[in-house]
């Protein structure tokens, strides 16, 4: 089995003056009208992939004639559901397709990009965090 | 730290919650903007990686 390595990804806390780092990993995003490059977390805690609303917007995916989706976390938030393709780069031949909740208006009060969940992203990759050196790493089972 | 991708050296109070356009080698923020579709005009088909800034005030907890 071979382990990609990653980097986790810093941040810098004003208040308390900390620097924290995030798994983040670039994966293509791709609808029919097109592909980009965005950010995302993986992250062990959410159920399904998560996307902003903006990115959809940039895929060219419209919300009309979709199905609505609800996440809950601190508060609900009410987007549509759309079928897209993610890619991480170093595993070319895997392409994921799957059903992700675009969420509106979480620009500023809820600040993410892309959330990786369970669902879909940790069902096709073996993952391994290993906080301790800011490292993680992905496989195929 | 050693062995992180400490994007915290490039990022600016000006990039907060706003989205970013960095170059593929993590190493530059092309441009930036309030609204992703507005960035990819700047972009254009220039290769990057976007990514939203979050508050540098704010805890992250999903």
């Amino acid at each position: 089995m071979a382990w990609k390595e990653y980097d986790y990804t810093s941040r810098f806390h004003r208040i308390s003056k900390t620097t924290f780092y995030r798994p983040l990993v670039d994966i293509e995003v791709s609808a029919e009208s097109g592909a980009e490059t965005v950010s995302a977390l993986i992250d062990s805690g959410t159920e399904v992939t998560v996307m902003s609303s903006e990115i959809a917007t940039l895929l060219g995916i419209s919300p009309k004639g979709k199905k609505s989706g609800t996440v809950s976390g601190f508060g609900d938030k009410q987007g549509f559901i759309a079928q897209v393709g993610i890619v991480v780069p170093e595993f070319p031949k895997e392409v994921l397709t799957t059903n992700v909740i675009f969420v509106d208006g979480i620009s500023s009060d809820f600040p993410f990009d892309i959330l990786l969940g369970q669902e879909d992203f940790f069902r096709r990759f073996l993952i391994r965090f290993e906080k301790h050196r800011n490292k993680f790493f992905l496989s195929l089972p | 730290m050693k062995g992180a991708l400490n994007l915290h050296k490039i990022i600016e109070a000006k990039h907060e919650k706003k989205w970013i356009a960095l170059s593929r080698d993590k190493t530059k923020i092309v441009a930036f903007d309030e609204s992703l579709m507005e960035l990819k005009q700047k972009i254009g088909d220039q290769k990057v990686v976007y990514m939203k800034v979050p508050s540098a005030d704010a805890y992250l907890s999903f």
